[in-house]
């Protein structure tokens, strides 16, 4: 999925944090770093690509269609988002239901949606949680159980908020090599981090918070 | 000049002359006492119609005290799917349909009131709450627990909302779900919100501990509430009011 933006403008009311003017192309299966101090703004940009933010001005094009109207339902189908903090992102109440039920939501057989459930976890070494409770898990498991959900999704973006926080290196090691077959399977990838040898290791292309706005 | 454009709060702050203030009008122990008595009557009575009187006082006070209900309510709308959800299923599970319109709209009346009985309190800022309880002999510690508790409500709202945005970036269209699978959401959705409540309650009071809250035996203040004649008035209206519905109950309750 190609994302673009078109002059996209926001501030936090009443006068606080603005930015102004974004225009940034990502091609399909691309994955892009977006680097800058803290307070630049990525996060914003981040939450604005997925429509949990509306642009004060402005355009996000997906795939070339504008997604201004779209429900964030709609655009949760194609743009998976990683918040900052994973637990807010975990809604069951057990580790595999909370990778099931969106499945099973969407009309698969809840075997074939357990099975792949069980796939992803194991490939994020947390099959041995499967009934564990996900408010139980650590900030590492969390983080891990909300990439799994968010990839079992398979979306054409993803855009992930400091991916690597709360990661060992073995397990930042599997987080990559999921992000290197998502890509090649046409995902475009936003990584907002600040963790540049993540970036060094995973990103094509990095780009500045402040060489994006005009 | 600075407390020219603000509510009830305006009083409590300190004014910048070099005699201490003493602190009046109103006095938070008459909110305390009013708030006491409609969060009781919204809890004991169940009859929608007898809740009637007790939400109408509830909205009264709320006007007149320039509680910032709207503030409260556009921040607790996350939880009004929740409320309402709840209200829908005690309709739906308590028999014939007028009983359980009644059933519900006396659930929803009690959870206005007591929405509004925060919204009254809120009406005052922090620091005179917890003065105001210290000086009703509750211990310092419960007091300030209990005015931190009330700006928690909002986050409660602010937390449950964002797990609804983000079941929806998990490509989850609530929109199209049917009203069962939705329900079994929510409810879902009461848990980590809660944990997570609780949670960053717990990471708080550590916090606090860690910078030495309760560090010195005991806290003096600069700023002693003195009830003035006017809150003693408003004390026995009050009274009166409480007197009159409870009144008014047992006469319902006798003849009607």
């Amino acid at each position: 999925m190609t994302i673009s933006t078109l002059n996209l403008s926001f501030q936090y009311p009443p006068s606080g944090f603005r930015l102004r003017g974004v225009n940034f192309t990502m091609a399909a299966g691309e994955t892009l770093a977006l680097t800058g101090p803290n307070g630049s703004g990525k996060t914003t940009l981040g939450k604005l690509l997925c429509g949990l933010l509306r642009p004060c001005g402005g355009a996000v094009l997906l795939d070339g269609e504008n997604a201004a109207r779209w429900s964030l339902g709609r655009r949760g189908q194609r743009i998976g988002y990683l918040f900052q903090e994973p637990a807010r992102q975990l809604f069951a109440p057990t580790v595999l239901e909370d990778l099931t039920f969106p499945q099973e939501l969407q009309g698969i057989a809840p075997e074939e949606a357990q099975t792949r459930a069980m796939e992803l976890l194991s490939r994020f070494e947390l099959d041995n949680f499967a009934q564990r409770g996900t408010l139980t898990l650590s900030r590492g498991e969390q983080q891990r159980l909300a990439i799994c959900g968010l990839l079992l999704n398979k979306p054409g973006a993803l855009v992930l908020d400091e991916p690597t926080t709360g990661l060992d290196p073995r397990r930042k090691a599997i987080l990559s090599n999921a992000i290197r077959e998502a890509a090649k399977d046409g995902t475009s990838i936003l990584l907002i981090t600040h963790d540049m040898e993540f970036v060094q290791d995973n990103a094509q292309r990095e780009v500045k918070m402040e060489e994006l706005q005009c | 000049m600075l407390n020219k454009n603000r509510a009830v709060g305006a009083a409590f702050l300190p004014p910048a002359h070099k005699k201490p203030p003493a602190y009046h009008n109103p006095d938070p122990r008459v909110a305390f006492l009013f708030v006491f008595l409609l969060s009781t009557a919204g809890v004991l009575l169940r009859d929608a119609l007898l809740l009637t009187p007790v939400l109408l006082s509830a909205v009264a006070a709320a006007i007149c005290a320039r509680a910032p209900v709207g503030q409260v309510l556009k921040r607790l709308r996350g939880l009004w799917i929740m409320l309402l959800s709840v209200t829908a299923l005690q309709t739906l599970f308590s028999g014939n349909i007028l009983h359980g319109l009644l059933v519900g709209a006396a659930v929803l009346e009690r959870l206005v009131i007591l929405m509004l009985g925060g919204a009254v309190l809120a009406a005052w800022p922090g620091h005179a709450l917890v003065q105001g309880m210290l000086q009703l002999r509750l211990p310092y510690q419960l007091a300030f627990m209990v005015s931190a508790g009330l700006r928690f409500v909002p986050q409660f709202g602010e937390c449950f909302r964002d797990s609804l945005t983000a079941i929806q970036l998990r490509g989850v269209d609530l929109r199209r779900l049917k009203l069962k699978v939705r329900l079994r959401i929510y409810t879902w959705l009461l848990m980590p919100t809660v944990a997570m409540g609780v949670s960053r309650a717990k990471s708080t009071a550590m916090a606090m501990e860690l910078r030495g809250f309760g560090a010195h035996e005991k806290r003096g203040s600069y700023a002693p509430l003195r009830m003035q004649a006017k809150d003693w008035l408003a004390f026995a209206g009050i009274l009166f009011w409480a007197a009159g519905l409870a009144a008014g109950i047992i006469l319902w309750r006798t003849y009607a």
